[in-house]
């Protein structure tokens, strides 16, 4: 074994709690894309995946799942290619928690809602300001 | 590829045995720096054993006590190996089959 800190993925990094760059929670690591180096052989982590889509196709439930996680990138507004996807450069730190170096409301996670958000109860008359305005 | 892709595999000997499906991948912090932090490599896939044992943390997460529970968990994880991703000699991930042609294997907590 090598110097660098050890990690298991099913222990200490899968369904850990991942916050955002200002420490708000924002969904939980649902799984690690991998990608083999062609020179050396070795094989890198190279996203978190997180979402309902990846959680889905995790727990074996691989072509609903597959088909979740293309629905959300298509409704998501997002800096990122994919929402569901966190390049590895864009992780802080993995410890208790997985800190980002990204805001939350670029994430998959909470896609479902912020769509029926903006696309339903937004348009119910009314549900532009406060109740208690 | 995904971690949750290798996690489905069994793992099969040169000769053709079934060492049992891979329970966790034993991921080292030592490659090039992007980002923030090092790259996460795959150094080392567990596999067989109970996977019960493991998700409780009594192996790889380091909890001891209580001493009955803790030797009862140390028996049943005492049939998980560890085998080095580097002796992985074919990655069939579509079909859910990994083989290996380690001829050394390390049975029981790969961290003790």
């Amino acid at each position: 074994m090598t110097d660098g800190r050890v990690l298991h993925a099913g222990l200490h990094v899968l369904d850990r709690q991942m916050r955002d760059r200002h420490g708000r929670l924002c969904g939980k690591v649902d799984d690690l894309e991998l990608e083999r180096n062609e020179e050396t052989g070795a094989m890198y982590v190279t996203a978190v995946l997180s979402g309902p889509g990846h959680l889905l196709y995790r727990t074996g439930r691989r072509r609903i799942g597959t088909w979740l996680a293309k629905l959300t990138s298509h409704i998501e507004r997002s800096s990122l290619e994919d929402p569901g996807r966190i390049p590895y450069d864009r992780i802080k730190s993995v410890g208790v928690t997985v800190d980002l170096a990204i805001e939350a409301n670029e994430l998959a996670t909470f896609a479902a809602e912020r769509w029926t958000r903006d696309h339903i109860v937004g348009h119910v008359p009314g549900s532009r300001h406060d109740a208690d305005e | 590829m995904r971690m949750s892709d290798l996690m489905a595999c069994d793992v099969y000997a040169a000769d053709g045995r079934c060492l049992g499906r891979v329970r966790d991948v034993r991921l080292v912090m030592d490659g090039p720096v992007r980002g923030s932090l090092a790259a996460l490599r795959v150094d080392a896939l567990i596999v067989g054993g109970s996977a019960f044992a493991g998700r409780l943390g009594y192996l790889r997460g380091g909890v001891r006590g209580p001493i009955l529970l803790s030797a009862l968990m140390h028996r049943l994880e005492a049939r998980a190996i560890t085998i080095e991703a580097g002796d992985i000699t074919h990655w069939d991930v579509d079909e859910r089959r990994l083989i290996t042609a380690a001829r050394a294997i390390q049975r029981g907590d790969p961290d003790r």
